[in-house]
């Protein structure tokens, strides 16, 4: 399994979603209703990842593939850096 | 019987403490174990212990909660964007906490106060000193890993953030915060 399939089961799991209805190209907006449900993701994808999301990726994050491109980003900070 | 600005005010109170509950119930059913998620679940007890102590204060005073859709946390989104990570959710209550604390003192001491106000504020307030002590402890962990420079720049974002939304908010409320703070309880 691929990182990206871990992280579309999580959000999948997450929002109660058959993990086949998300991809990469999913519109944030269809899944989270609100900012509440953005906030719950954040944080369940940084315990999951145990790397915190930055701020600026989340908030121009539109589709679950900038999501994924977030997790990257600090994920591969984390074991660069 | 209270007057329609009390009853909004503790209406305002029980929105929320209400947002807070369920604010903190999601996140609690989402973090691993550990002392964040046991301070956080019981945290998240305490703010639906205190939408319920005002809803049963509101029916002592014979009156109902008015149904708002406002609620102050509601604002800082607005105001910060969304938290993107646990810290920011902290920073954000450690501020909110200190906002809620100041607030209930400053009812408190306004003249003519109802007993059963008076006593639920002292009650909950007991409870917010917890919850700036666990927030603030949980900080200077989190400090550890973001850097104690990223968490105070935070809180200081936050901080001028509830400013500017305690401004809004008083304004946009001043005919009932001058008669419940400047003129004295409504009669």
């Amino acid at each position: 399994m691929t990182a990206e399939d871990r992280v579309l089961q999580r959000i999948a799991t997450l929002l109660h979603l058959p993990a086949g209805e998300l991809d990469a190209s999913t519109p944030l907006t269809a899944l989270a209703a609100d900012s509440l449900d953005l906030v719950e993701l954040a944080i369940a994808l940084e315990e999951d990842v145990g790397v915190p999301l930055r701020h600026e990726d989340l908030e121009t994050a539109r589709t679950v593939g900038d999501l994924i491109g977030a997790i990257a980003h600090v994920t591969n900070g984390a074991t660069s850096g | 019987m209270i007057g329609e600005n009390e009853r909004w005010l503790l209406s305002f109170y029980r929105a929320s403490e209400i947002a807070g509950a369920l604010f903190f119930g999601r996140l609690a059913s989402v973090l691993k174990p550990g002392r964040v998620q046991v301070d956080l679940s019981r945290h998240f007890a305490d703010e639906a212990q205190h939408a319920w102590y005002w809803t049963d204060c509101l029916a002592q005073l014979g009156a109902e909660p008015l149904r708002l859709d406002d609620a102050y946390q509601r604002r800082y989104t607005a105001a910060l964007g969304v938290p993107a990570s646990l810290m920011e959710v902290l920073a954000i209550t450690s501020v909110f906490e200190r906002r809620v604390i100041n607030q209930y003192a400053r009812h408190a001491r306004s003249p003519r106060i109802d007993p059963a106000v008076r006593a639920v504020l002292a009650r909950i307030m007991e409870d917010e000193r917890w919850h700036i002590h666990w927030v603030s402890r949980a900080l200077r962990t989190l400090a550890r890993e973001h850097g104690k420079d990223a968490v105070t720049a935070a809180v200081r974002r936050c901080q001028t953030a509830d400013r500017e939304i305690y401004r809004e908010l008083t304004t946009e409320h001043a005919e009932r915060v001058r008669a419940l703070f400047e003129e004295g309880a409504e009669t």
